[in-house]
């Protein structure tokens, strides 16, 4: 039975890791309509920055976590005048493959800048809590309150605030949204600009808890997608849901099934619910 | 935006740009005058594992100024080909050595798939090949008698380590063993040694589990594994996946026995786990570790400065070796071919001989963390 | 994506010598070096200029972007490995295997996938191509897992006297180029025969593809199935090639280079994709000498081109062909074929043949039972529907319909909920076979709801439709469409790539029956006597001479409004559904529409007309329904209709 628990814990802050990838991925989607390839790369920047800032420039962990997500705020702006502005009225081909070249240029340059071999990133927050038996660590901890919060935030923004309600006016008719007098240039650019900070809070919050690599995007990317595709294209909050889910599906694949098998059963869930359900389990169906 | 003009100006340079990279790629070097032998050397120098050819290249390079005042008649000169750790990308880095660069040994690769997807480009073009780090076994297999005579293998791999480390692994009173390994032909070969060589030694195999290449969250696995209650676990990896297992083993409070092949002794390993006390007890059986009696080490520490990681450390050796078959054979492939059947040199890693199918035997290295550091256990002859 | 204008092209004979000049060019490339590691790229160049061109297949001609290409090529390499190592085959039955599983993959991937939209089709093929990657590195029992299945003998080609072994580099050579010369072949046939004519339209505009009677999921599935087939001989032969195959083989670095190539090289392009397939292969082996910065470099002109010069490599030819062709003084000749994102004329029919096969072909053409002599009313349903029917060809002007049954269509109760709102109330009508019916309403009442949920275009909440005797609620569109219900738009829409001509080709490819339609994929699209003369027929009725090789998608808004209403008629429907066939269109071209539709309407054919400009709907109906609000809210004879207070409330206000 504890382990049982202790797997569920397992699976919940490893969903929580997805959430807070997806997040952003699914945020840029659902207003832009592009899909980022390049978007595990930008958690990846977002770990790397955290690494430079604790031991390049010497800051403690928590001033360093937040310098790293702040500059994640330049750096949004400055992928949206140099890339997504060009290829937004582009064809879905141009976005796709003009994303995934930038994947490719960002883990090479840091290949060759800082080296391919792994870093550690160090944080204070390594002592273990026992919660009911279960051992949590408190950078965990951390991960779980946050996508928590990113929950949250994400979903009273859209709601509530101005600016997010703007946003998904653009998502649902960009030309409509114009119309009605919203700058769709300024949402666009805050869209990208949120979506790169959600990827450095996932990379400044995550990147203690194990190594960072210029290939950890790469690595994760392919969850963050299946999250939102399951959660419906656009749904931010779907997709951080979704996130969730297939976290503790994967750990208990592990522990019930086979640990090698463990990834096929996860996409093997992702393809079952494109199959009954193909604009997601929260989707509406695209406008196309 | 940049208007028809001048993205069309754009693409010409572009053009431009590609059409002279094709012209300056296409010198093709010459062949190497009798007494200089060209080494060519077969790693990834690119993608995640980008590192072990930087390591290897290292390596090769100190054996070299070591040679010009050891073997003063012979110059040897290197030259590098990015295998990419695929098959394809082997049978291409081997093609390139070969063909264009024109080698007369190669050295490598580091990485299995690329060795076995060169191999077969080597008995029509007759330059022989050694790998100092393929764990594979069927590169064996193909290799030395009824089959590739051409590619020769210096490190020992799991089908030989196992019956050693299965013994130790007794000896130190466990009787339940849990596997935890890559899923790659690393992981997996092995895993398929210890399934059998466990039980003869008396010792249980209860559980295997997996992860993928780039996990970072064993949590799961361990989990499982934990529950079964093991003796011991029996860990398959790199050193960067050493680090989070200490690190993860001390996050969910197991203090377990850890036997493993995952370079834990290595200093990457002991800086990735943040607090290097994490690894204390591991028992690692290695293909090489830094012992008092190699003074390649403090060579490599002048000349790079820094401890030289193991792939460093096994192509210098493997560089050595080929000096040796020189010594034997002759600055030629041809030569170097018969030389390394002839090779019978006693390194400071152990005996190198190469038996009918092209494997050498140096010796098994056990090695344990202590208060931090790594600590010799013992050197054991695997012959 | 850029548009370009009807550009010189040489004949399409031309373009095939050309091919075939440069096969044979590339064939003795081996002579040419004595340095093996050249023709070894060489060898890799070939065996990606096939799988990319397969992957353009689908890409490309019918624009789904399928990420699930490495697990045909590592199926086809995996077969041929593992029955070479355990059984000693010989490349045929490799072949062979790999064209059946290919094909059997390719369908079991396909039916799901091709359900989902565009994003969605490209990550759950994704997730099908990690999912095989990770079943070859599981299955340790057959695939042995990362061991790899090594010391895989060379190509065995076995024949009636014996068998050989393809063992030099040349010889291996020879052979993946004969691949890529039946990938290359395979290309060029598809775009002259009339699949590619399915091809263009199904990756244009689906919705209106089904609208003509062409199955979407079908036609992608079908260049899916071709995909598979050429990515998994391709993969036969690198079994051989690499002697050694790994679950590497199935890796998504396998799709990230061909979405390279493809991009680079220009989607649809056959000349491009050819010439980024050989760039990508040959580039790196000369970027040796920088490997560390090689993918950075790699990147960065990757993001460069696509974004100065999307169209890639087949823009950059058509830069220079335009620049040659005025520096020798060449003259505008005869369009070309369905090359490139903005293709444009249709191959000239260059003779109207009359041998056995194209008699036996006229005779298959529609679906309809005809006959020279009565309206058969009185026939039997079943009768008539079944495809295959002939026309008789009477002298050179073969009659494509003289008559046909009639069919009523009845709306009941149907309803049509959006959010909570009723875009359709409990709707019902009648219209009877050959009555012409006006459905008008102010905005927003539901006319166009309401043809949409008829014509299967969406799905009702509520109701029922009947066609004749029989419930087409739910019914797709292109069933629909082949049994004689068509439809226009109230947005025009047209093939926008296809010229006029082709348009309304399609059209009637579209309305044969599905066995039908299958059965003349492979006859060339030049060759096609009756349905050239019915669209040259309609072209000249319609005025549209002068622009009949024109792409459609540069006409006028009145043109193409006429072309789609064209297409419409190139087989008379049994009922026709006319979405404000006026709409914005100028005096001159709505008398031309008005015309037909009253030709149509003395022919037989029952049309509902929805509309806006009331000169027009009094001036044709014989019957007039309102809505307003999802409601009928009266009914009857036109003039009495609109006197009615009721509809005047609803579109002037009380």
């Amino acid at each position: 039975m504890q382990v049982l628990f202790d797997q569920l814990m397992n699976g919940l802050t490893a969903g929580a890791e997805i959430a807070l990838i997806a997040a952003g991925l699914s945020l840029m989607f659902g207003v832009l309509e592009i899909v980022n390839f390049a978007h595990g790369e930008l958690y990846m920047l977002g770990a790397i920055f955290l690494y430079i800032a604790e031991s390049s420039l010497g800051f403690p962990y928590r001033s360093a976590a937040v310098l790293s997500v702040a500059t994640m705020l330049p750096f949004g702006a400055l992928f949206y005048a140099v890339v997504v502005h060009r290829i937004l009225n582009r064809g879905w081909q141009v976005q796709l493959v003009a994303t995934l070249a930038v994947s490719v240029l960002l883990v090479n340059l840091v290949i060759v800048v800082l080296g391919a071999p792994a870093k550690l990133v160090p944080s204070p927050l390594m002592t273990t809590y026992v919660i009911g038996g279960m051992r949590i660590s408190e950078q965990r901890i951390l991960v779980l309150i946050t996508a928590v919060i990113a929950f949250v935030l994400l979903f009273c923004f859209f709601r509530f605030a101005k600016l997010g309600k703007a946003m998904r006016a653009v998502a649902q008719n960009r030309e409509a949204a114009s119309v009605v007098g919203i700058q769709t240039e300024r949402v666009g650019l805050a869209a990208v600009v949120a979506s790169c900070l959600l990827a450095g809070v996932a990379g400044a919050t995550i990147a203690p808890l194990y190594n960072v690599q210029p290939s950890m995007g790469t690595a994760v990317i392919v969850k963050a997608f299946a999250a939102v595709i399951m959660g419906g294209f656009g749904n931010v909050t779907g997709a951080i849901v979704s996130a969730v889910v297939l976290g503790l599906v994967e750990a208990f694949s592990i522990a019930y099934i086979a640990s090698d098998y463990a990834d096929l059963v996860v996409f093997g869930v992702m393809i079952l619910v494109l199959v009954v359900r193909p604009q997601g389990v929260f989707g509406r169906v695209v406008r196309r | 935006m940049m208007t028809a003009i001048v993205r069309r100006q754009f693409a010409l340079a572009i053009a431009a740009v590609l059409g002279f990279s094709i012209w300056g790629g296409t010198a093709v070097a010459q062949s190497s005058a009798p007494q200089v032998v060209k080494v060519g050397l077969s790693s990834p120098f690119s993608t995640s594992e980008a590192q072990m050819g930087q390591d290897s290249l290292h390596g090769v390079q100190l054996a070299i100024s070591q040679l010009k005042t050891l073997n003063p008649k012979v110059t040897y000169d290197v030259v590098q080909a990015d295998d990419e750790c695929t098959p394809s990308g082997g049978a291409s880095a081997f093609g390139n050595l070969i063909d264009v660069q024109k080698v007369d040994v190669i050295l490598g690769s580091a990485c299995s798939g690329p060795t076995l997807g060169g191999m077969p480009l080597l008995p029509r073009a007759m330059i022989p090949a050694i790998t100092f780090g393929s764990t594979n076994p069927a590169i064996t297999q193909q290799a030395g008698v009824g089959g590739n005579k051409y590619m020769w293998r210096m490190n020992i791999d799991d089908s030989i380590i196992g019956t050693t480390f299965s013994k130790y692994i007794a000896s130190a009173g466990v009787k339940t063993v849990a596997f935890l390994g890559y899923n790659n032909d690393f992981g997996r070969g092995a895993q398929a040694v210890y399934a059998v060589d466990l039980p003869q030694s008396g010792v249980k195999l209860i559980d295997s589990e997996y992860y993928p290449l780039d996990a970072s969250d064993l949590r799961p696995q361990l989990t499982k594994i934990f529950s079964l209650h093991p003796d011991a676990l029996l860990v398959f990896g790199e050193a960067k996946d050493c680090a989070l297992l200490a690190r993860q083993l001390h996050e969910l409070g197991q203090r377990a026995k850890v036997f493993s092949r995952s370079a834990c002794y290595d200093t990457e390993a002991l800086k990735l786990a943040g607090d290097p006390n994490l690894l204390n007890g591991f028992v690692e059986a290695t293909y090489w570790v830094g012992t008092p009696s190699q003074p390649m080490i403090a060579a490599y520490q002048q000349m790079f400065k820094v401890y030289p990681p193991y792939n460093a450390a096994l192509a210098y050796y493997g560089m050595m070796v080929i000096d040796q078959a020189v010594r034997a054979g002759g600055p030629t492939a041809a030569g170097i071919e018969r030389g390394l059947s002839a090779v019978n040199w006693r390194s400071a890693i152990g005996p190198i001989k190469f038996n009918d199918h092209n494997q050498a035997h140096p010796d098994l290295f056990l090695v344990t963390v202590q208060n931090g550091k790594p600590v010799l256990l013992k050197e054991v002859p695997t012959q | 994506m850029i548009t370009r204008t009807a550009r010189t092209l040489p004949l399409p004979g031309r373009e095939v010598l050309g091919w075939g000049v440069f096969l044979v060019l590339l064939a003795f490339f081996p002579a040419l070096t004595s340095v093996p590691y050249f023709i070894r790229t060489g060898i890799t160049a070939l065996m990606f200029v096939t799988l990319a061109l397969a992957f353009d297949l689908v890409l490309g001609r019918v624009g789904a972007l399928s990420l699930a290409q490495p697990v045909f090529f590592g199926f086809g390499a995996y077969a041929a490995a593992l029955l070479s190592v355990r059984f000693g085959t010989s490349f045929w039955q490799e072949i062979g295997v790999a064209w059946l599983g290919a094909a059997a993959l390719a369908v079991f991937i396909g039916i799901p996938a091709f359900r989902l939209s565009l994003h969605s089709f490209a990550i759950g093929t994704l997730g099908f191509q990690v999912s095989a990657q990770l079943v070859a590195q599981n299955w340790m029992s057959v695939t042995s897992g990362p061991m790899c299945v090594t010391a895989i003998p060379p190509v065995s080609l076995s024949w009636p006297g014996g068998s050989t072994q393809v063992i030099s580099l040349t010889a291996q050579y020879e052979l993946i180029l004969l691949i890529a010369a039946i990938a290359i072949a395979t290309t060029l046939l598809v775009t002259r025969v009339r699949l590619g004519l399915a091809f263009a339209a199904v990756r244009d505009d689906p919705l209106l593809a089904s609208a003509r009677g062409l199955w979407p999921n079908q036609v992608r599935l079908t260049a899916f199935i071709l995909s598979a087939m050429l990515s998994a001989t391709a993969g036969a032969f690198v079994a051989h090639f690499q002697t050694v195959i790994c679950p590497d083989s199935l890796d998504i670095s396998y799709t990230v280079a061909l979405l390279i190539m493809v991009f680079i090289g220009g989607v649809a392009s056959l000349r491009g994709v050819v010439s980024g397939a050989l760039l990508f292969t040959v580039l790196p082996q000369f970027l040796r000498v920088v490997d560390q910065w090689r993918l950075v470099i790699y990147g960065a002109l990757l993001l460069v081109i696509v974004i100065t010069l999307p169209g890639g490599l087949e823009e950059f030819y058509r830069i220079l062909e335009r620049f040659v062709g005025r520096k020798l003084g060449l003259g505008r000749g005869p369009a070309g074929s369905l090359e490139g994102e903005g293709s444009s004329a249709a191959t000239v029919p260059q003779r109207v043949v009359t041998d056995s096969s194209e008699k036996r072909e006229a005779r298959m053409q529609v679906p309809d039972r005809v006959s020279s002599t009565s309206h058969n009313d009185g026939k039997s349903q079943e009768h008539r529907d079944r495809g295959g029917q002939g026309i008789s060809q009477d002298g050179p002007r073969g009659q494509l319909i003289q008559s046909f049954d009639k069919r009523r269509l009845e709306v009941r109760s149907l309803t049509k909920l959006y959010q909570g709102v009723h875009a359709l109330q409990d709707l019902s009508f009648v219209v009877e076979p050959g009555e012409l019916v006006g459905l008008i309403g102010p905005n927003g009442s539901g006319k166009t709801t309401a043809i949409d949920c008829v014509s299967g275009v969406q799905a009702a909440d509520g109701g029922a439709v009947l066609f004749g005797d029989r419930s087409i609620l739910g019914t797709p569109t292109y069933n629909l469409a082949k049994h004689g219900l068509a439809r226009t738009f109230q947005t025009v829409r047209v093939f926008p790539m296809l010229t006029v001509e082709q348009n309304l080709l399609v059209a009637g490819l579209g309305r044969a029956s599905h066995w039908d339609e299958w059965r003349q994929y492979l006859r060339r699209q030049d060759r096609w006597p009756v349905l050239h003369e019915r669209s040259r027929e309609l072209i000249a009725l319609f005025g549209l001479q002068r622009v009949a090789d024109t792409p459609a998608g540069h006409l006028s808004y009145g043109q193409r409004k006429l072309v789609e209403f064209a297409a419409a008629l190139v087989i008379p429907p049994r009922v026709l559904l006319l979405d404000e066939p006026v709409a914005a269109v100028n005096p001159t071209t709505a008398n031309v529409i008005r015309e037909w539709i009253l030709r149509l309407h003395s022919d037989g054919v029952s049309i509902l007309l929805v509309e806006h400009n009331m000169e027009f709907v009094l001036g044709v109906c014989e019957r007039l329904i309102v809505l307003d609000h999802g409601l009928k809210i009266a009914e009857g004879e036109p003039t009495a209709v609109m006197k009615d207070p009721g509809v005047q409330e609803a579109y002037f206000g009380r």
